[in-house]
């Protein structure tokens, strides 16, 4: 029996120490190895899919022995809430490291970074171990920040800043709930499966650590008011860092959210719950509003994550709230879905900014416009996105939305007024299309070229998926289904 | 495979093989139409008994997609089929000179599958699914000219109108489903319950974008900067006629005071969209604003509770509208424009067409024995026998007679007067087109008695009064409108009417501009919470900064206090022997010196020797007499 | 019987302080001893008056008597012997002169 779990998780660290190995090597080779790793990584992934997970605790577990003094292990393992979330990441590195195979400038120490992340991203969704998780979750960050810092456009200093800030803030306060969680369990141990089975904390323990597990998720959700960064990094970061940051590193929050605060403190979780939802409300209104007023096409995407992660928020917190289970399934299998969906979906519009900004030189959407004459590829595939983005039946977002609504509705009616949020998110597309893409093509992008092959490879997964989740959401459903209706809180 | 699926998959695989495949493109499409014609009316034949033909398709966990038909359903199915077929017929003739077809012919056929899985869906996911795409069809295909600003912004503006209003069917869907514990929709539709006044009122609002009634009627009149045959598809059969099926479908549901804002809504629109149409300068838009009226009648009728008449009038509707825009199509091309100004005298032009368009036109207005007048009649019987809603029945009139009078206007404009006509022959496959619906908007009436029959919906029998009322409102108006300039019949009303009757500004003021002052609100917010951010960091790298001096200057407190260390250290190393060597010889010295002073005692003499014990005996003897009286 | 105590403890003080006296003001090594004599003396009338009237039971008083007389018999025998030796060796037993023992 192969440790699948471990080998796609180490690979891409492998890929990396290899590329970092090379004594000078081509940039040709640095991508190429790139590549094989991220591919078979995604592999990797694939197959722990379809071992699936059985539906009730964890899947695929893997322990050795770490530190057993203190009851730190190396543990990992999977169940229907992380599997999507690691195949989505195996899926968006694959395809970033196909995007970013045109790079020339200092190649290598970017792509090692990226599969440092990788390896960073999927060990944070399949730790089972409170220390593991956290050195994972730390790792990304410092690679997320050397990524932005090192290779990110115009202002990256300040953004850098602006995430070291957050970073700073948001940390700590998870250090603490774990250390929390760890002296409150009747045997001292790191164990997060111990820590579900058996909450350790309860009362006002549990309320503080819950509230320190809020800020760091809250901060990398992003919920508003902890969500400047947000903007400001995807806007500096090159456009790889921006997929990966959108794609993967925000459902950390949201899966922290799941797998912390929903599961370890259940309790304390329903008591805050309102607080929660109304967190969630504001974040999908706000940054539905804030999208609205963007006139850059990054920035603009960057405010829909805000806005679909809040639906995210609201979904879980309508998942804590509420004492049907029927309903709580449906609330956290749309979220799940959600993080996916989003995953796929934003992964791609990032992708198909970085293409415009790459070929314009420019995101201001009042300088571009009628570029579907003149790019009729790119044109459409951004269309398609964005209707995905807008959530729209038949592709990624719809079901996961659908399923949050409804279970909101049922569970506490009056945060469904969130729904205003798609209306807003659609004006905000249609307003960006329409100025963007049609209308008169503008002499000055006559000679734009349209998507090369490397771009569609990079582009073209994710719309796939995009619409194979839109029209047939029971693939991804049915795992994550079988997990969050056996959940027991 | 269920005959179910007949209908749906051949356009849906036409659209996916026009946009793989690329090639055959009118061919394809209108294969995938007539098979879907033909499979729609198969499955009438097998649901014309009352029985229901079921598919379940995997969706949502607990919720599957369903796919239901029944004898109305079907019947619906046969209606959009048609049109569809022979909008695409028209449209082999229409779009002949123009590129993008692949896009065009995939969109027309994806648009016709979802309308029929819209008819078909038998649960609330999937119509709302459905619901949605047919949304996103009609914005591709108004904005289909996309370089065009004006279709571009009609596009967008279809899009959000119509998806705006859908989040009332959203939210009502929701509670149907939380309530019912189904998203079957004939279940939750029995069920009913406390929910189903906010759920129908919902459901209303959903049937208000879709079915551009007023105060959402805007965007259906920008909406004409499509190409034609879309024109004529979105509103016979389709989009538009999504929200008045969704109401026939629910009207179970609907309590009475739901009905009575049904009503409400659809009075109003007709007599609005009705003067707005009669003000109109334009063909397409004025068959627009005519859609949007037409829709109103159908909700008196819902709104009378006979959703039988408004289905009626619904299937004469979509045969009778898409003629009229298909023969407006052909005009267009006729004299490159639409503006009645342009259109003057191209009915003795284009003499078949033309005639088309007038049998199209009298149905509307209601002339016997064409299929509008059995519809409206209907309608308007319905109106006239609702119970406590007395003003239904005049404002149901009211509408028929604007029918009348614009529809008149359209044919004397497009009958008197001359204009250039440009030398582009007309095309069979248009002509073709327009006979193929002209057909069965002039017969369709006979067919009503079966479909009543098939139905098994309660009816009300047109009485003498309301048909006489029904034919004299039509007969008025077509005089009016042949006979008397809109601007006159009008008066103070016209320049109104001509701006769209829209209550200062419309929608865009009201709805669109607070939304993007709050946008813009928040983007002010974003600026300053960034700020407060930033400054923030700021202070923590000024703080950093400080520490840093501080940490400089410690620094240096530390290098001064190694410094002085060290130079003592050196001190002691140069002066070692000598300091300490000096220390111990002082310290002897001090020792002998001492001793000499105790030597002093020393006298070596015996008296002192003797004199020093007795003062010591004598002291110790003191000490210890003192200390047993204190004792003691 | 106290009074009789006392009054030897007075001649017991009397000899001793003339003892001491003599001791002190006297130069001749001679007079010096005879001084230290009186001295002991008036410790020895104590010890035999404290023994006659407090413990004439036990016989412990009387032994101390007779070893401080042998002292003072060794001594004066002791003492002689010094002065003889200094006359000897400087001629005279003025103490005032006797200052070898200087440290």
């Amino acid at each position: 029996m192969l440790p699948l779990v471990s080998l796609t998780l180490f690979l891409p660290l492998v890929g990396a120490v290899l590329i970092l190995c090379l004594p000078k090597p081509a940039t040709r080779t640095v991508h190429v190895i790139a590549i094989i790793t991220a591919a078979l990584t995604l592999i990797g992934a694939l197959s722990m899919w379809f071992q699936g997970a059985s539906g009730a605790g964890f899947s695929q577990v893997e322990e050795l022995q770490w530190i057993p003094a203190i009851g730190a292990a190396y543990r990992v393992g999977v169940d229907g809430i992380s599997l999507p979330l690691v195949l989505l990441s195996a899926v968006l590195f694959l395809v970033a490291v196909i995007y970013t195979s045109s790079l020339r400038e200092r190649p290598r120490a970017y792509i090692a970074l990226v599969l440092l992340l990788e390896t960073a991203s999927i060990g944070t969704f399949t730790a089972l171990d409170g220390i593991l998780f956290y050195v994972f979750f730390e790792v990304s960050l410092v690679s997320m920040y050397f990524m932005i810092a090192g290779w990110g456009h115009e202002d990256r200093q300040r953004a850098a800043l602006m995430f070291f800030i957050y970073t700073l803030l948001g940390s700590l306060p998870l250090l603490l709930a774990i250390l929390g969680l760890y002296l409150g369990s009747p045997e001292p141990t790191f164990d997060m499966r111990a820590w579900i089975e058996n909450p350790p904390l309860e009362g006002a323990a549990a309320m503080w650590a819950l509230i320190a597990m809020l800020i760091t998720f809250a901060v990398k959700i992003p919920a508003v008011p902890l969500h400047t960064w947000l903007p400001a990094a995807h806007v500096q970061a090159p456009t790889v860092g921006s997929v990966i940051l959108a794609g993967v590193m925000l459902k950390f929050g949201t899966y922290g959210l799941v797998r912390f605060a929903l599961q370890m403190t259940p309790d304390a979780f329903r008591e805050a719950g309102v607080v929660v939802l109304v967190l969630g409300v504001v974040s999908a209104l706000y940054g539905a509003f804030a999208a609205l007023a963007q006139s850059d096409l990054k920035r603009l995407v960057a405010y829909t994550s805000v806005n679909h992660m809040g639906y995210v928020i609201v979904g879980v917190a309508v998942a804590a709230l509420t004492l049907d289970p029927s309903v709580r399934t449906v609330a956290l299998d749309g979220a799940v879905l959600q993080m996916f969906s989003h995953g796929l979906v934003t992964g791609a519009l990032f992708l198909l900014v970085g293409m415009i900004q790459d070929r314009a030189h420019t995101r201001e959407m009042g300088e571009l416009g009628g570029l579907l004459k003149t790019v009729p590829m790119l044109g459409w595939t951004f269309v398609l996105a964005a209707f995905a983005s807008l959530g729209l039946p038949g592709l990624a977002h719809f079901p996961a939305e659908f399923q949050i609504f409804l279970a909101t509705l049922s569970g506490s009616p009056a945060a469904v007024v969130v729904i205003l949020g798609i209306a807003i998110i659609a004006g905000t597309f249609l307003k960006a299309l329409r100025e963007t893409f049609l209308g008169e093509p503008r002499q000055r992008w006559q000679s734009m070229p349209d998507l090369s092959a490397r771009e569609w490879l990079a582009v073209g997964p994710l719309l796939v998926l995009t619409v194979g989740t839109g029209v047939a959401p029971s693939w991804v459903l049915g795992i994550i289904h079988r997990t969050t209706s056996a959940l027991a809180l | 495979m269920s005959a179910v699926l007949l209908p749906i998959l051949p356009p849906l695989i036409a659209a996916l093989a026009l946009l793989v495949l690329r090639r055959g493109l009118a061919t394809m499409a209108l294969g995938g139409a007539t098979l879907s014609l033909g499979g729609s009316l198969w499955l009438l034949a097998r649901v014309a008994g009352g029985q229901t033909e079921t598919l379940l398709l995997p969706g949502l966990p607990e919720m599957p997609l369903r796919l239901v038909a029944g004898p109305m359903t079907a019947l619906l199915a046969v209606a959009v089929a048609t049109v569809g077929t022979f909008v695409l017929i028209y449209a082999v003739g229409y779009m002949k000179r123009e590129s993008g077809l692949c896009r065009f012919y995939a969109v027309m056929s994806l648009f016709l599958a979802a309308m029929q899985s819209l008819v078909l869906a038998g649960d609330w996911v999937l119509l709302l699914a459905v619901w949605e795409l047919i949304g996103l069809c009609s914005y591709l295909l108004i904005g289909f000219w996309f370089q065009r600003p004006e279709a571009a912004d009609a596009a967008g503006r279809a899009f959000l109108y119509t998806r705006s209003a859908d989040l009332g069917l959203y939210v009502a869907v929701f509670m149907l489903i939380g309530s019912a514990g189904t998203s079957e929709i004939a279940a939750s539709l029995e069920a009913g319950g406390s929910a189903s006044t906010a759920a129908g009122l919902l459901l209303l609002l959903a049937a208000m974008g879709k079915s551009a009634q007023v105060p959402l009627q805007d965007w259906l009149m920008r909406a004409m900067a499509g190409p034609t045959p879309v024109s004529a598809l979105l509103h016979s059969a389709t989009l538009v006629a999504a929200g008045a099926i969704l109401l026939i479908r629910s009207a179970p549901l609907l309590t009475p005071e739901v009905l009575l804002v049904v009503g409400l809504v659809g009075g109003v629109t007709t007599v609005a969209a009705g003067v707005i149409a009669l003000a109109e300068r334009d063909l397409k838009r004025l068959l627009a604003a005519s859609t949007a009226s037409q829709y109103g009648l159908m909700l008196v009728a819902v709104g009378a509770g006979v959703p039988l008449a408004a289905l009626l009038h619904l299937l004469a509707h979509a045969a009778i509208k898409s003629t009229l825009f298909l023969a407006a199509g052909d005009f267009q091309h006729a004299r490159g424009g639409t503006g009645f100004d342009q259109l003057e005298g191209v009915g003795r032009d284009r003499p078949w067409t033309f005639a088309g368009f007038v049998l199209a036109a009298l149905a509307l207005a209601g002339i016997p024995p064409l299929s509008g007048f059995f519809s409206k009649d209907a309608v308007i019987a319905a109106a006239l026998s609702a119970q406590g809603t007395a003003w239904l029945g005049p404002l149901a009139l009211a509408g028929a007679l604007l029918t009348g009078g614009y529809m008149a206007r359209a044919l004397c404009l497009l009958w008197r007067g001359s204009g250039e006509t440009r030398p582009v022959a007309g095309s069979a496959w248009m002509t073709l087109g327009v006979w193929g619906l002209a057909v069965p908007a002039t017969i369709l009436g006979l067919a009503f008695g079966p479909i009543e029959a098939v139905l098994d919906l309660p009816a009300v029998t047109a009485g003498t009064l309301a048909v006489l009322l029904g034919l004299l409102a039509a007969a008025c108006g077509l005089g009016l409108g042949w006979l008397v300039p809109a601007p006159r019949l009008l008066g103070p009303v016209y320049p109104w009417a001509r701006r769209g009757l829209s209550v200062g500004g419309g929608l865009t003021v009201w709805v669109g501009r607070p939304a993007m002052a709050v946008a813009r609100g928040c983007e002010r917010l974003e600026g300053r919470l960034y700020e407060a951010v930033l400054s923030l960091g700021r202070a923590g790298l000024f703080l950093a900064s400080a520490s840093e001096r501080a940490e400089r200057g410690l620094f240096k407190i530390v290098l001064c206090v190694g410094r002085v260390s060290l130079r003592v250290a050196t001190y002691v190393r140069f002066g070692d022997e000598r300091r300490i060597d000096g220390l111990i010889f002082a310290l002897v010295a001090a020792v002998r010196a001492l001793g000499a002073r105790a030597r002093n005692l020393q006298s070596g003499l015996i008296h002192h020797s003797l004199a020093i014990s007795a003062v010591a005996i004598a002291v110790t003897l003191a000490v210890l007499l003192f200390a047993s009286s204190t004792s003691f | 019987m106290t009074l009789v105590l006392i009054v030897a403890l007075v001649t017991g003080a009397i000899l001793c302080g003339i003892g001491v006296y003599g001791a002190l003001s006297q130069t001749n090594l001679v007079m010096i001893m005879m001084g230290v004599e009186l001295i002991l003396a008036g410790a020895l009338v104590n010890l035999v008056a404290f023994w006659r009237f407090l413990h004439p039971e036990s016989y412990s008083g009387q032994m101390f008597v007779l070893v401080v007389m042998t002292v003072m018999a060794v001594e004066m025998a002791v003492g002689f012997g010094v002065a003889i030796a200094r006359f000897r060796a400087k001629g005279s037993v003025e103490m005032e002169e006797a200052g070898d023992l200087k440290g």
